[in-house]
């Protein structure tokens, strides 16, 4: 079976087969023989080459959130049909950064205006939440097009705040 | 002894309450706002009321509320743990009032250790050593030039009704003075409802450590030696440690008396911690009082042998200290990592949520006082303090070395936590000399690292083998309604497959 997977941006071409115990996995050129158990629901215990880790997973159709060692990958997982699909609604949603509230809180100081330059990086919104301050940064480069509230409002979770374009 | 002990906190700290509590055989009393109701603190107490909304002010700080429930429930006495109501004065004096007793010292001495200049007056005339700056708060600016010029720069301007970081302004030149003025005032009236201020002589990069002391009713007093707590973000301390690598026998004893004489000079009962900054000389000044139990009390107790919140408890009921100072011994070294559910990569961003999965460390010297389970909820409403992990070790190294192999046995999925970043501190190899100090986080440790590349491709298999298995089970569904396979082999099938995996 052929894969493809995205994670942390970058794209890994992956060939997986079952054989009698384990299964043989080709990330890009390499190759892994792993031994894959799952102790309970979402935990895996995997061995590869000898080398034994515990892992976690928890899915959502191709998305895949896996924990490794305290680390923590968000993972996209392709197929040959529904690559192509993919591939078209990425080009479409490009250049767009809609940053929004990552938890209830409230909004306490904007530090753009409509209409200004940002780069990847540059201090947003401070928004405060569990009695602390916290400042979101662009993570791209581009000219704000909307601000989406005010100073002093609350927000839920999810919630626009700033579009940048 | 008391009859029946409320604990007016929630998280972590209620459960060790309630521990030592049910260890002296004390029938305990849990309060809960509404997003509590399923917090484990809740489960683990003998008996249990609702107090109100999730805002700390309508609950866990409702001091009517809190009363009110303890009479109802007829307990004797409160235990207000950290945080919340454990340093307020007003809360202190109400108990007194209706006649249930306050675990901690009694609401004078909060108060008047709770005002900083108060307390930085007290300290001066006991012989306690304090940093060079005013022990009156200045309402005139011109004032503070004048000071400022005195001492010299840099200086601290800080909110004389303070704490936690809030309403503090370092100030490196005069020109910046005028404007930090207006913001350390502004922060503290906001804060305290008390817009004074103070100036202190700032310290660069100097270490933060404390002195835990037990006082009881009837004049005895001890200190349990020191802690170091220099590992901060934001002033907030992650991960503590004692001994200190920079306190030898001598100094220990110095600030063991100094902090004695504290004590004395506010007739200090109760446990309480003396907060000292030492600069690089070894000169150490006297920073605040804390009059109440610290988050970081556990490592103080694993080297000591003593369960401080038990001798809360005896003391605040009338009993006398059972050791005397020349029997406490220092066995080995304690550290303690403080778990918080916090994004390390998107500066401290708090990371609330559901714990998906959670597997905690064990084993020999291992402590661990959490009030997470798997599918508990880490609220939006308050510190979001997960757990702390406490370690014992004969030396600095053995400890060190378990932590890291504990927090390797840790994992906690669902949220994000600060796990890979203290793995992250414990191994620096400043962290591992032993040389840190209030700036190390911010000089030693880079806020986010590219992920490793074997995490990476154990990630990636994880994940391939997951979609791999969905896909054949989907196509055996696919089988099975379109191309009527007998049932023979359907079942043959599954034995295959539930036999691997």
């Amino acid at each position: 079976m052929n894969l493809e997977v995205i994670i942390n941006n970058k794209e890994y071409n992956v060939e997986i087969e079952r054989k009698e115990k384990s299964f043989l996995v080709k990330i890009d050129d390499e190759e892994f023989d792993v031994d894959a158990t799952v102790l309970k629901k979402e935990l895996y215990s995997l061995i590869v080459s000898n080398k034994s880790y515990l892992t976690n997973i928890k899915s959502e159709e191709n998305k895949y959130i896996v924990d490794v060692n305290s680390e923590s990958f968000e993972i996209e997982v392709f197929d040959e049909a529904t690559k192509r699909t993919v591939q078209r609604k990425n080009e479409a949603g490009s250049g767009k950064q809609i940053i929004k509230a990552p938890m209830p809180g409230k909004i306490v100081k904007i530090l753009v205006k409509e209409g200004e330059e940002v780069e990847p990086g540059s201090g947003m919104i401070v928004v405060e939440a569990m009695k602390m301050e916290n400042e979101l940064k662009s993570s791209s480069k581009g000219v704000v097009k909307e601000i989406a509230v005010e100073e002093g409002v609350a927000v839920n979770a999810g919630d626009t705040l700033i579009v940048v374009e | 002894m008391f009859k029946k002990i409320l604990i007016a906190n929630r998280g972590e700290i209620a459960i060790r309450i309630i521990r030592a509590c049910q260890d002296l055989n004390i029938p305990t009393v849990a309060v809960y706002s509404e997003p509590d109701r399923n917090s484990l603190h809740v489960g683990l107490a003998d008996e249990a009321c609702f107090i109100g909304e999730a805002a700390s002010i309508k609950s866990y700080l409702n001091i009517d509320k809190i009363i009110s429930v303890a009479k109802e429930s007829g307990s004797d006495a409160i235990h207000p743990g950290y945080g919340f109501l454990s340093e307020n004065s007003r809360f202190a004096e109400r108990c007194e009032k209706e006649g249930i007793t306050f675990i901690g010292p009694n609401s004078e001495v909060i108060e008047k250790m709770g005002n900083k200049t108060t307390a930085r007056k007290i300290m001066a005339k006991a012989g306690v050593p304090i940093l060079p700056g005013t022990t009156e708060s200045i309402e005139n600016d011109d004032e503070v030039f004048k000071i400022a010029r005195e001492i010299g720069f840099p200086i601290m301007i800080k909110a004389a009704a303070g704490g936690g970081g809030k309403g503090m302004r370092i100030v490196h030149s005069e020109n910046e003075l005028k404007s930090s003025l207006r913001a350390a005032r502004s922060e503290a009236g906001t804060a305290f409802g008390n817009s004074s201020v103070y100036v202190e002589k700032y310290l660069e990069n100097p270490r933060h450590i404390e002195i835990q002391v037990l006082a009881d009713k009837h004049g005895n007093s001890i200190h349990l030696f020191e802690r170091e707590c220099s590992i901060q973000r934001r002033h907030q301390k992650i991960i503590e440690e004692t001994p200190s690598t920079v306190v030898d026998d001598k100094l220990r004893e110095r600030m063991g008396i100094a902090a004695l004489k504290a004590v004395k000079a506010v007739e200090y009962t109760n446990a309480g911690t003396v907060e000292f900054l030492v600069d690089k000389k070894k000169n150490f000044y006297f920073l605040e009082m804390n009059t109440r139990l610290q988050v970081e009390h556990a490592i103080t107790e694993i080297v000591t042998g003593i369960d401080i919140v038990r001798e809360q408890i005896r003391i605040a009921s009338g009993e006398k200290l059972e050791a005397t100072q020349d029997k406490i011994k220092r066995n080995g070294c304690a550290m303690e990592c403080r778990i918080y559910a916090e994004d390390p990569e998107k500066n401290f961003l708090p990371s609330p949520g559901t714990i998906r999965t959670l597997r905690s460390p064990g084993g020999y010297g291992i402590r661990y006082d959490s009030s997470a389970y798997e599918g508990c909820n880490i609220s939006v409403h308050y510190d979001p303090l997960i757990s702390k992990l406490v370690v014992w070790g004969k030396d600095r190294e053995e400890a060190r070395m378990r932590m890291l192999r504990a927090l390797n046995e840790y994992s906690i999925t669902g949220i994000k936590t600060t796990i890979s970043f203290l793995k992250k501190v414990i191994s620096n190899k400043y962290f591992i000399e032993g040389d840190i100090d209030t700036n190390f986080i911010a000089l030693r440790i880079e806020p986010s690292s590219l992920p490793s590349d074997g995490n990476i491709k154990i990630a990636i298999l994880t994940a391939v083998i997951e979609s791999f298995k969905k896909a054949e089970k989907e196509s055996l569904f696919h089988d099975q309604s379109t191309q009527h396979k007998s049932h023979w082999k359907i079942a043959g099938k599954w034995q295959m497959w539930g036999s691997r995996l």
